[in-house]
C-alpha cells in the first residue's frame, strides 16, 4: 500500500513517521526534500512517503501523488491560526484526480499540548463533514507521546484492503 | 592458501545446485557474506583479476538465488546500499573501484526491481550535484562501465524529486548568467542522451525523463520541446531501431506517470504522430508494443478517471475488517457506497473528445496484430480505457469488439477479441444486456479449431475464451448470468474433457471452478470440479476416458459432451484424438443409448462417406465402438444386438467396407488409415457378435483381413492381427475343419515367403488364432513356425520376421495353455526350446544397429512364459541340462550392452527364482534366492546399470553361470558407452579383487582359464573379439588379475598373447588395431618373453603402412614405457634412450625414413628387428 503523508509544516509528519519506525525523535528539523519509509504492519507493506510542508514546497506535492491508495493528512491541533489555511490545503487537495479514491485519514495531532483542538472540534472547524468523494476518518492522537497512532493506521488498512486489489 | 582452495570447491559445489529454487528459502541467510564482500570490494579490485572474478561470481551467485523470493532481502537493502554509497561518495577512492561498485549495485537492483531499489537511494539536494557530475563524465559508449551508467540514472530519478525549484540549485543567476548551462538544462541533456542508447540505460533514462519533465518547474519549460524531440527523431529515416524504442519508451513512461491535466495539451499531436508514424508498422514485437502502449495511454490522458461505483462491494478482502465490522458491516458499506455513487454519477457528465474514437479504433486494430504480446497490450488499454468512458460509449466499444468474431477475421483478431471481452467482462463494462450477443460469441470461440496444414490454430483462442467465462464468474450477479449458465458451464466442461491441449482443458477447468464458487449456479458444480480439477485433466487420456464419463452421468451434460465428440472430434485432424474419441464414445455409450442408436450412429454413417479421410477414419473407428459398447449392454439384458440396432444400421455395417472397397478407399496414403480403421471395426464387429454368420461378407472381411497382413506398415498389419483372434472365434467356429485348415495353409504357406513382412505379418497371425483352429494343425504349425525362426543365407538381416515368429510360438503356448498336458508332444517342447535357446544367441547386425537384440528379447520373454506353464503343468520337462541352459543364458543377457534387454533378463531371472509353482532344477537356487530377495527386487529399478551389475557379479563364482557370466561382461566392459564401462567394470574388478582375499590365486586362475576359453571359442568373430580386446586392456590395466599374469608358472599372458597376435594378423580394421595396440601394451609389464613379443609385435606396427597406426602405436609405447618401463624387458640403461628416440620421431613421415629409427628402437629394446615377409 502506498500511504502519502501531507500537512502544513510543523504539523508532525516527519515525528509520526520516525515513531513508527522507531527511530529517535528528538532532532527533527523541518523536512528540507521528502522521506520514504517502507514498513510492515499486520502483513501489509506500507510504502510512507512523506513530503516537506513549507509552503514554497507545496507546489510540488504533486510530484508524489500517483499510485496513492492512503491519504494522511496532519494537523498541528493546536495552531489554531493557520486552520483556515489547513482547511484550503486539504480541499484543494481532495479535488486532485490522481488521489480520487483514495483513503482519507486525518490525524489531529499534538494532543499532549495543551489548548489543543479536539478531534470532534476540529472535524466542524476543518469541515470534514463536507467530504463526500474519499472514505474518511478523523483520529486523535499524539505523535511525541505515540498515542493513539496506531488506532488511525489500522482504520486506514481495513478501508484500503476493504477495496483494494480490484482494478489496476 | 588452504582457505581459498576450499571456499572455490564450495564455490564450485553450489553452483552445481539444480537451478529454480522456487520459493524454499526463508531467510536472506547469507547477509554477512555479502556485507563481508562489499567491505572487501577495494582489496578485491585491486588484486588478481582471477580473485576479482571469482568474488563477484560467488556475490552474483548468491543474490541470485533470491531472484524468485526478492522481498526476503528488504530489511538488509538500506544496509547493503549504505555500504555503496559511502563507497560512491568517498573521493579517495578510484574510478576502478566506483565502477566495480556500480557493477555491484546492479546485481542488487536487478534481483530486487528498480522500483523497489530506488526508493532507498539518498535524495538530498546534497546528492544533486556529485550524482550528476559523475553522469556527465562516463563514457557513453564504454561497454564495460554500462552498469555504472544505469545507476546513476536511476539515483538521478529520485533525486529529481526533491520539491524544490531546480533554479536553486545552479549557484548563479541563470537570468543575467547566460554562459552557465543550468542545472535544469543538464538533466535534461542527459535524459535525451541516454534514452536512445543501445544498453539498458535506455530504461533508467526513460525513468528519470519521466520524473523529470513531469515536474511542475520542468514541465512548463521542457516537456514540450521534449515530445517534439522525441517525435523528430523517431520518424528520422536514419533512426536505429533503439533510437525509435528509447523515444516511444520514454514518451510512453512521461504518459504514465505525468498529471493528466498537463499532458492532455499535448495528446493531440502525441496521437498524430503515433497513428501516422512509419515505425507503426514496424514489424518488431518491442516497437509494436509500445506503440499499442502509447496509443492507450493518450486515450486515458483524454478521459478523466473514474471511480468504479462498486469498489467496495465486492466483498471485503480483509478478514479481520470483516469479523470487526461485525454485524455493522453491511451498514457502513451501503452508506458509503451511496456517497461514491454520487461522485461516480458525476462522472457520466465528462466530455469526451474526437480522438477517443481513433484512440479505440486503433486498439481494436491492436487486437488483430499478429503478434500476441501486441494483442494483450492492446486488449489491457481496451479494457482500461473504456472503464472511463461513459456507459452509452463504452457499450459501443464492446459492439466494435463483438465484430472481431466474424468468420472473415483470422484467428489473431479471435484472439484479441476474446481477451478484449475478458478485460472488459472483468471491469464490470460488459452491460448484461450484451450477454445475448456476446455468449453466443464465446462458445464459438471455446470451440474454435481451424485445420491448417497438418496441425490446427486455435487453442490461444479457446483458452482466452476461458478467460472471458473466468472473468464473467466475477463481474456479473447470479441473476445477470443465469439464462445462460447451462450453455457456458457445457462449453466448459466440453473443453475441459476433450480439448486436445493441456493449457486449454486446465483454463477451462479453473474458470468452471471460478463459476461454481462465485454463481454458484452451475448445475452439479461441486461434485464435477472436484473431479474434473486442474491437476486431473492434465493427463489426457484420463480426461477423455474417465472424467468424461462422470461428467456425463449428469443429464445437463451427457448429451453437449457426446455432440461435441460426433460434430468435432471424430474428424479432428489428429489420429490420436481420433482414436480417442472412439473409446470415449464407447465409454459414454450406457450414458445415452438411445441418443446413440437414433442419432449419433446414423450422422456417423454419413459421415464414412465423406471426402475427408480424417472425417472417414474417425468416424469407423466410433461406429466399432459403439456398437461394441451397445452389444455389451444387450448382453446384461439377454437380448440382441441386431433388435437394438434395427435393419437400418445393421445393413449400413455390412456394406460399410464393401462400400469403400467400391470406391477405391483402400487405396494410396488415406488407405492405410482406412485399412488401419476397418480392421479395428471388423474386431469390434466380431466382439458385438453382430449376425453375420454364413454371409458372404465374412469372407469379404478374412480377404482385407489377410490383404493387411503383408502390408508394410507395422501397425496396419498389428490391426489386422489383432482382429483375427475376435474374428474366427465369431464366424469360423461353426465353420468345416477344411475351411479352417485352407486359412492355417495359406498362412503357412505364407510363411517361407520372399517378403520379409509378408512373414512378419502371417508369423503373428498364427500366433493369433484361437486354439480351435489350432489343436488339430497344432504340428504343421509348429513346425512351420520353427523353420521360419532359422537363420538362412537369403534371410541374414531379417531378425525382425524371427522375432515374430518366435513370439507366435509364445503365443501358441500361451493360447494352448489347456492343452499343454494332453497334446504338446514332449518333442514339441524341445523343438520349441531350442528355438528359444537359440535365439538368444541372435546378434544380428543391421544399419539400425543390434537389431538381433529384439530377437533375444522375445526369445527370453518366450522361455519365461514356456517355462512357467511347464513348472504349472509338466514340470518333468525342465530337466537339469535344460533349466541351466535356460538360466545362464538369461543371466548373460542380463549383463550384456542394450539397457532394455538386461532390465528385461534381469526381471524374467527373478521371475524363475520366485516362481510358483517352483520351477525345478535351478542351479544353486538357494544363492540365487538369497542375492535376489523377493521383496527387495520387487522394487529394484532394473534398467539402472549400477544396481544390477552388482547382483548378477556374484554368478560368476557359481560353475553353472562362469562362463555366460564372463561373456557377458567381456561385452560390457568392453562396450563403448561410458556409463556402462564404468558400472560393470567396476562391478566385475571389485568382485575379481574380493573373491582373491577370500579363495586365494586359484580361483582367479580359474576364471582366467575361462577367459581364456571363451577367447578361443569366438576367435575372429569381431562382435566379441573386440571388445575383448578392450576388456582384456581394462583388466589388465586395473591390477586385479595381476597375481596371474605375474606368475611366472602361469600360461595366462603367453597363451592370450598368441590369440590377439592371430587376430591382429592381416586386420584391416583400424578400431581393432588400435584396440589391439593398448592391449599389446598391457604386456610390457609382464618380465618375461612376453613382453619381448608383445614389443615386436608393436615395432612392427611403427612401421604399419598407416600413418596415423605409426603415430598411434609410438605415443601408446610411450605412455606405456612411463607406466610399466621398469618391470619390462627392456635393459634399464637403454630406456631413457628409447623414450627418447620414440617422442622425438615423427612418425608420420613415410615409412622408409622411420624404419631405420625403428631398427635402432628394436636394438635399444633388446628384441630382435622385425624383417618383412618377402612378398612371393
Amino acid at each position: 500500500m502506498r500511504i502519502l503523508m501531507l500537512g502544513l509544516d510543523n504539523a508532525g509528519k516527519t515525528t509520526i513517521l520516525k515513531r513508527f519506525n522507531g527511530e529517535k525523535i528528538d532532532t527533527i528539523s523541518p523536512t528540507l526534500g521528502f522521506n520514504i519509509k517502507t514498513l510492515e504492519h499486520r502483513d501489509y507493506k506500507l510504502n510512507m512517503w512523506d513530503v516537506g510542508g513549507q509552503k514554497s514546497l507545496r507546489s510540488y506535492w504533486r510530484n508524489y501523488f500517483e499510485c496513492t491508495d492512503g491519504l494522511i493528512w496532519v494537523v498541528d491541533s493546536a495552531d489554531k491560526r493557520r486552520l483556515d489555511d489547513c482547511k484550503l490545503e486539504l480541499f484543494t487537495l481532495l479535488k486532485e484526480e490522481r488521489l480520487a479514491g483514495a483513503t482519507l485519514l486525518v490525524f489531529a495531532n499534538k494532543q499532549d499540548l495543551p489548548g489543543a483542538f479536539s478531534a470532534t472540534e476540529l472535524q466542524e472547524i476543518l469541515e470534514l463533514d463536507k467530504i463526500r468523494t474519499h472514505h474518511w476518518k478523523i483520529v486523535w492522537c499524539s505523535a511525541v507521546t505515540g498515542e493513539n497512532l496506531l488506532n488511525g493506521i489500522d482504520w486506514l488498512i481495513d478501508d484500503i484492503a476493504a477495496r483494494i486489489f480490484t482494478l489496476d | 592458501m588452504s582457505l581459498n582452495t576450499e571456499k572455490s570447491e564450495e564455490i564450485i559445489q553450489k553452483d552445481e545446485e539444480p537451478f529454480g529454487l522456487g520459493c524454499a528459502l526463508e531467510y536472506f541467510a547469507e547477509v554477512d557474506e555479502v556485507l563481508k564482500m562489499i567491505e572487501n570490494l577495494k582489496s578485491v579490485v585491486h588484486d588478481q583479476q582471477s580473485v576479482y572474478e571469482r568474488a563477484y561470481e560467488r556475490y552474483s551467485f548468491i543474490l541470485g538465488q533470491y531472484q524468485e523470493q526478492p522481498h526476503l532481502l528488504d530489511t538488509h537493502i538500506e544496509q547493503l546500499l549504505d555500504k555503496f554509497i559511502m563507497f560512491i561518495r568517498d573521493p579517495s577512492f578510484s574510478n576502478e573501484v566506483k565502477h566495480v561498485t556500480f557493477k555491484y549495485m546492479f546485481v542488487l537492483i536487478k534481483v530486487r526491481g528498480y522500483k523497489i531499489i530506488v526508493r532507498h537511494l539518498p535524495h538530498e539536494v546534497s546528492d544533486f550535484e556529485p550524482v550528476l557530475q559523475l553522469l556527465e563524465v562516463q563514457d557513453e559508449e564504454d561497454s564495460e562501465t554500462w552498469s555504472t551508467r544505469y545507476v546513476l540514472l536511476l539515483w538521478l530519478s529520485i533525486i529529481v524529486m526533491i520539491p524544490f525549484h531546480m533554479s536553486r540549485l545552479d549557484g548563479f543567476n541563470s537570468s543575467s548568467d547566460t554562459t552557465q548551462k543550468t542545472v535544469m538544462c543538464r538533466v535534461l541533456d542527459v535524459c535525451k542522451q541516454y534514452a536512445v542508447v543501445p544498453d539498458k540505460c535506455r530504461d533508467a533514462a526513460a525513468y528519470l525523463a519521466a520524473r523529470f519533465l513531469t515536474r511542475y518547474d520542468v514541465k512548463e519549460q521542457h516537456l514540450a520541446s521534449f515530445f517534439d524531440w522525441a517525435r523528430k527523431l523517431s520518424v528520422m529515416p536514419d533512426s536505429m531501431v533503439f533510437v525509435k524504442y528509447g523515444c516511444l519508451a520514454s514518451v510512453a513512461m512521461i504518459l504514465k506517470h505525468g498529471k493528466r491535466e498537463d499532458l492532455i495539451q499535448h495528446a493531440p499531436i502525441l496521437l498524430r504522430w503515433i497513428i501516422n508514424a512509419e515505425f507503426k508498422n514496424d514489424p518488431g514485437t518491442n516497437i509494436q508494443k509500445l506503440v499499442y502502449k502509447n496509443i492507450q495511454r493518450i486515450g486515458l490522458i483524454f478521459l478523466p478517471a473514474r471511480v468504479a461505483a462498486w469498489r467496495y462491494q465486492r466483498g471485503s478482502r480483509s478478514l479481520m475488517a470483516n469479523l470487526n465490522a461485525g454485524d455493522h458491516g453491511s451498514d457502513t458499506l451501503s452508506k458509503t457506497s451511496s456517497a461514491s455513487e454520487e461522485y461516480a454519477e458525476n462522472g457520466e457528465n465528462i466530455n469526451v473528445p474526437d480522438e477517443v474514437e481513433e484512440v479505440i479504433d486503433q486498439l481494436i486494430q491492436g487486437l488483430g496484430s499478429s503478434d500476441c504480446v501486441v494483442r494483450w497490450s492492446a486488449a489491457k488499454g481496451i479494457g482500461r480505457v473504456t472503464g472511463r468512458l461513459p456507459k452509452e460509449l463504452a457499450d459501443e466499444v464492446v459492439g466494435s469488439v463483438l465484430e472481431l468474431f466474424t468468420p472473415r477475421e483470422g484467428d489473431s483478431a479471435w484472439h484479441g477479441g476474446s481477451l478484449a471481452l475478458a478485460e472488459l467482462g472483468r471491469r464490470g463494462l460488459l452491460l448484461p444486456q450484451r450477454l445475448p450477443e456476446v455468449v453466443p460469441v464465446i462458445l464459438k470461440a471455446l470451440d474454435y479449431d481451424e485445420p491448417r496444414g497438418y496441425s490446427s490454430v486455435g487453442s490461444h483462442i479457446r483458452d482466452a475464451a476461458c478467460y472471458v467465462c473466468w472473468s464473467f464468474a466475477r463481474a456479473y450477479e447470479m441473476e445477470v448470468l443465469k439464462p445462460f449458465v447451462n450453455d457456458i458451464a457445457a462449453a466448459l466442461l466440453v473443453v475441459t474433457c476433450f480439448d486436445r491441449e493441456i493449457n486449454c482443458r486446465r483454463a477451462a477447468s479453473a474458470a468452471f471452478q471460478e463459476n461454481v464458487g462465485r454463481q454458484g449456479t452451475f448445475p452439479h458444480g461441486i461434485d464435477i470440479l472436484t473431479t474434473a480439477d486442474f491437476f486431473e485433466v492434465s493427463i489426457r487420456n484420463n480426461a477423455y476416458l474417465h472424467i468424461s464419463i462422470y461428467i456425463a452421468q449428469f443429464e445437463e451434460y451427457t448429451i453437449p459432451l457426446i455432440k461435441h465428440l460426433v460434430d468435432r472430434k471424430v474428424e479432428h485432424w489428429d489420429i490420436a484424438i481420433r482414436e480417442l474419441t472412439a473409446k470415449a464414445l464407447h465409454n459414454l455409450t450406457p450414458k445415452a443409448v438411445e441418443y446413440m442408436v437414433e442419432t449419433v450412429l446414423p450422422n456417423l454413417f454419413k459421415k464414412t462417406d465423406s471426402i475427408d479421410l480424417n472425417s472417414r477414419h474417425g468416424a469407423v473407428l466410433a461406429i466399432g465402438e459403439i456398437i461394441y459398447a451397445l452389444s455389451k449392454l444387450v448382453e446384461n439384458q439377454n437380448s440382441k444386438v441386431d433388435i437394438l440396432l434395427g435393419h437400418d444400421l445393421i445393413d449400413s455395417s455390412q456394406n460399410l467396407i464393401s462400400n469403400f472397397q467400391e470406391r477405391f478407399y483402400f487405396r494410396g496414403m488415406g488407405g492405410e488409415l482406412m485399412r488401419h480403421a476397418c480392421c479395428d471395426f471388423i474386431n469390434k464387429c466380431s466382439m458385438a457378435h453382430m449376425p453375420f454368420h454364413g454371409n458372404s461378407v465374412i469372407d469379404e472381411w478374412l480377404k482385407l483381413l489377410n490383404e493387411c497382413l503383408t502390408y508394410d506398415v507395422a501397425n496396419i498389419r498389428l490391426g489386422a492381427v489383432h482382429a483375427l483372434p475376435a474374428f474366427f472365434n465369431e464366424y469360423y467356429v461353426s465353420k468345416s475343419q477344411q475351411d479352417q485348415s485352407l486359412v492355417i495353409n495359406k498362412y503357412i504357406t505364407s510363411l517361407s515367403s520372399s517378403v520379409q513382412v509378408a512373414r512378419m505379418g502371417h508369423a503373428l497371425a498364427l500366433g493369433s488364432l484361437p486354439s480351435f483352429i489350432l489343436l488339430p494343425n497344432l504340428r504343421k504349425v509348429i513346425d512351420a513356425l520353427i523353420v521360419a525362426t532359422h537363420i538362412t543365407s537369403d534371410t541374414l538381416k531379417w531378425a525382425e520376421s524371427r522375432r515374430d515368429a518366435i513370439k507366435a510360438l509364445t503365443s501358441i503356448c500361451l493360447t494352448m495353455e489347456n492343452y499343454i498336458q494332453t497334446d504338446f508332444l514332449e518333442e514339441y517342447l524341445n523343438n520349441i526350446y531350442t528355438t528359444f535357446l537359440n535365439g538368444l544367441s541372435e546378434y544380428t547386425q543391421d544399419n539400425r544397429g543390434d537389431i538381433g537384440a529384439w530377437v533375444r528379447e522375445a526369445s527370453m520373454s518366450g522361455l519365461q512364459t514356456l517355462t512357467l506353464l511347464l513348472a504349472k503343468y509338466k514340470s518333468n520337462v525342465l530337466t537339469s541340462e535344460l533349466v541351466t541352459k535356460i538360466m545362464s543364458g538369461i543371466a548373460q543377457q542380463a549383463v550384456e550392452k542394450i539397457d532394455r534387454t538386461r532390465a528385461l533378463a534381469g526381471k524374467i531371472f527373478y521371475s524363475f527364482i520366485h516362481s510358483n509353482p517352483e520351477v525345478p532344477n535351478i542351479p544353486n537356487k538357494n544363492t540365487l534366492m538369497d542375492l535376489f530377495p523377493e521383496n527387495e527386487c520387487e522394487l529394484i529399478n532394473w534398467n539402472s546399470a549400477a544396481i544390477t551389475f552388482q547382483k548378477f557379479v556374484k554368478l560368476i563364482e557359481l560353475p553353472a553361470y562362469t562362463y555366460n557370466m564372463l561373456l557377458g561382461f567381456v561385452c560390457s566392459v568392453g562396450g563403448l558407452t561410458e556409463t556402462l564401462v564404468k558400472n560393470s567394470s567396476t562391478c566385475l574388478f571389485e568382485f575379481f579383487k574380493s573373491e582373491e582375499q577370500e579363495k586365494g590365486l586359484f580361483q582367479i586362475t580359474h576364471y582366467c582359464v575361462i577367459i581364456y576359453q571363451i577367447f578361443y571359442d569366438y576367435q575372429k568373430i569381431d562382435r566379441i573379439t573386440i571388445p575383448m580386446f578392450r576388456f582384456l586392456c581394462q583388466i589388465m590395466g586395473s591390477g586385479c588379475i595381476a597375481t596371474v599374469i605375474t606368475d611366472t608358472n602361469s600360461d595366462f599372458p603367453k597363451k592370450i598373447l598368441k590369440l590377439v597376435q592371430l587376430e591382429l594378423l592381416g586386420c584391416k580394421n583400424i578400431y581393432k588395431l588400435m584396440d589391439g595396440i593398448d592391449l599389446l601394451c598391457q604386456f610390457i609389464q609382464i618380465k618375461s618373453e612376453v613382453c619381448s613379443t608383445a614389443l615386436v609385435q608393436l615395432s612392427i606396427l611403427l612401421c604399419h603402412r598407416q600413418s596415423y597406426i605409426r603415430k598411434a602405436t609410438s605415443s601408446r609405447l610411450y605412455e606405456s614405457l612411463i607406466v610399466y618401463g621398469e618391470s619390462s624387458t627392456i635393459p634399464e640403461g637403454n630406456l631413457d634412450e628409447a623414450m627418447n628416440l620414440l617422442c622425438s620421431t615423427n612418425w608420420e613421415e613415410a615409412i622408409e625414413t622411420v624404419k631405420p629409427i625403428r631398427n635402432a628402437l628394436c636394438n635399444l629394446m633388446d628384441i630382435r628387428v622385425p624383417v618383412s615377409k618377402k612378398k612371393a
